[in-house]
């Protein structure tokens, strides 16, 4: 297994400093954030939501990367998986850098873990409590 | 001309902006179906929404405007059948007069509890006698 992410956190973070990103599955990501604190007291609005996921992002740390994986099967297309605990709450994060017309951070998945996750420094990162993912 | 955006979901460049107006989840309400549907980057093929800076803060401001409306209008409902004040709808609500005043004015939004409780004492002319806090049910009732 790798150990090491595809894309560098600096550039990551750059991309987010810069506002040079988007949110390519809203289901799996900003709207899963929202139902996952939808009865909790504290509640989210889509843009707050969308701002989670980049302060929580901005928290990655080598140590959280968990893999690189292929997404739709496009060789060209590789995304990285971090898991992390965020706000004491266990997350899935799948992001890459798309490269094809300048340079933009596509952040593709944010939801509370399907099944648990294991990370490159040895953390393991829990089943969330609802999958928050339609 | 500049590619279109790739769904996060299944891949598809048959990706655009197109009209929705919904349901979308937002804070604590599990939907929202719009009073008039917003542009909404989506994808054709799987129906997945993606979503630009800026587009974010659209839809939110498509919600409030929204959340809004309805319950303005069920307010005005209720009072217009019950011939109740306003302070009595406050106090069968649980709320304060003042919170309901700036609901009323558009200043704050419901929560989806207060939301629901306005929809169904506006869509149920009878809920309004069930929910009176005067009526307290008798112990010899539960």
């Amino acid at each position: 297994m790798a150990t090491k992410a595809r894309y560098l956190l600096k550039d990551v973070f750059r991309l987010i400093a810069d506002g040079s990103y988007w949110f390519s599955a809203r289901p799996r990501s900003s709207y899963a954030v929202i139902k996952a604190y939808g009865s909790s007291g504290k509640t989210l609005s889509a843009d707050e939501a969308e701002a989670f996921i980049l302060k929580a992002i901005g928290d990655l740390t080598e140590g959280h990367f968990c893999e690189s994986v292929l997404q739709w099967n496009d060789p060209k297309c590789i995304a990285d998986v971090y898991g992390l605990i965020y706000d004491e709450r266990p997350w899935y994060v799948k992001f890459r850098i798309d490269s094809e017309e300048g340079e933009t951070l596509e952040e593709i998945s944010f939801h509370p873990p399907e099944k648990e996750m294991k990370t490159v420094n040895g953390s393991v990162i829990p089943k969330g409590a609802n999958d928050g993912k339609e | 001309m500049a590619k279109n955006k790739r769904c996060g979901e299944c891949g598809s460049y048959e990706t655009g902006y197109r009209d929705s107006a919904g349901p979308f989840p937002w804070k604590d309400y599990r939907q929202v179906l719009l009073a008039s549907p917003i542009r909404v980057l989506t994808c054709a093929k799987c129906g997945n929404e993606m979503s630009l800076p800026g587009d974010a803060k659209k839809l939110d401001q498509a919600i409030e405007e929204t959340i809004t409306l309805q319950s303005q209008r069920f307010i005005d409902q209720i009072i217009a059948r019950e011939h109740c004040r306003q302070i009595d709808l406050a106090a069968i609500l649980g709320v304060t007069p003042e919170h309901l005043s700036a609901i009323k004015g558009g200043a704050r939004i419901p929560s989806f509890q207060t939301f629901n409780f306005l929809k169904t004492l506006a869509l149920d002319a009878n809920a309004f006698k069930v929910a009176d806090p005067a009526n307290f049910p008798k112990a010899a009732n539960y």
